[in-house]
């Protein structure tokens, strides 16, 4: 099974320079774990419900702390041609819960581990 | 918002796992109920606690007698079969070490426990230990977003910047992030301004202006310029800013 067969949902993004507040709207209302965080060059990082809880957990005013300050630097991509059971090692292996799918240079969506244990969960035929 | 008790932003229905049951079974009751991993219960008590990193470790994990699972493993898993995998149950591969918390502890609290354990969900339990809800991730996350009603006030506050009754019978509505003002302001750029102001007001989307203005004021900005005092060539001619504020 490929990865585009998990119909990877489209990309939520946000500002590195946006504060995190900006990007805990967007995760509510979009009802996604993670958002793809775009610098002044492209994708800057990635920034996911975990990031945030970690912003509260220090204490962090999320109305003046920026998203650069709490994003993950590194955004593991995919592409859509993989295997689901490569995304699941790659997942693993960067210890993320989510993988930028990547398509001829640009991110087309992201896909989850969640989208992956509902295949797992999928009923039989 | 981090102070308020986790009560007030836990989850009170809460998918329970139990450890007899298979992994098949308990990843479908996790997919359908949208969750992302729950509480293994015996008699109301917890007692393990299964995520989905639980189970796509299972999965991952070299069958007994063989050295890598493959993705034929997975497919026999999803189909029901008889996969090397699929005769585990919940207690095989559940976390035994839960740590829970207390309805009345801080959000703020779920959160450090959380960070410093790199976990994603406490169940919450009263004093007995009987599981009464779950904090997740998720629910931290939401419980720092303002919703609309509270998106209002900070509209509000943000527009009443510019002095107490510089708009008259201003009404502010946030509808999904997006939000909604009217009322009647003197100028054109002090509707303009309290637009700016509203749009970046953290959480909010999308501006629709509904604000009336009694007049225009872009274009005396340009007469005053034109008319700039200290170049010695304007041509000074105060009926022409006279007709600018009477339109």
């Amino acid at each position: 099974m490929q990865v585009r067969e998990l119909h990877p949902r489209s990309v939520v993004t946000v500002e590195s320079t946006d504060v995190i507040r900006i990007a805990v709207e967007e995760l509510v209302r979009e009802e996604v774990g993670a958002v793809a965080v775009f610098g002044a060059h492209g994708i800057a990082g990635i920034l996911s419900e975990r990031d945030i809880v970690r912003a509260v957990a220090d204490r962090v005013d999320i109305d003046e702390t920026t998203v650069d300050e709490y994003m993950t630097q590194t955004a593991v991509t995919i592409k859509p041609d993989e295997g689901v059971h490569e995304a699941m090692a790659i997942m693993s292996e960067f210890g993320c819960r989510h993988l930028l799918v990547e398509e001829e240079g640009g991110i087309c969506g992201m896909i989850s581990v969640r989208d992956i244990v509902a295949i797992l969960g999928q009923e039989p035929d | 918002m981090a102070d308020m008790p986790i009560k007030e932003v836990m989850t009170n229905l809460v998918v329970m796992l139990y450890p007899n049951e298979s992994i098949h079974e308990a990843s479908q009751r996790l997919a359908r109920n949208g969750v992302s991993g729950a509480p293994v219960v015996e008699k109301g008590k917890v007692i393990g606690i299964v995520s989905e990193s639980d189970v796509i470790r299972a999965l991952m994990a070299p069958a007994e007698g063989r050295h890598s699972s493959s993705i034929a493993d997975i497919f026999a898993f999803a189909a029901g079969m008889t996969g090397s995998q699929s005769g585990k149950t919940v207690a095989d591969v559940m976390s035994d070490a839960v740590t829970t918390i207390s309805p009345e502890e801080s959000v703020w609290r779920a959160a450090a426990i959380m960070e410093r354990k790199r976990i994603k969900r406490l169940p919450v339990v009263d004093t007995d230990g009987y599981l009464i809800g779950i904090v997740s991730r998720a629910d931290i996350v939401k419980a720092m977003a303002r919703d609309d009603k509270e998106l209002e006030r900070d509209v509000q506050a943000a527009i009443v910047v510019l002095g107490e009754d510089t708009i008259e019978d201003l009404s502010v509505s946030v509808d999904d992030g997006v939000a909604m003002i009217a009322g009647l302001a003197d100028r054109r750029s002090t509707r303009d301004l309290a637009e700016k102001l509203a749009s970046r007001t953290p959480g909010v989307v999308r501006v629709i202006n509904q604000i009336e203005f009694e007049f225009d004021d872009r274009d005396i900005k340009t007469i005053r310029k034109e008319n700039d005092p200290k170049d010695p060539s304007r041509d000074w001619h105060p009926t022409d800013v006279i007709h600018g504020i009477a339109r």
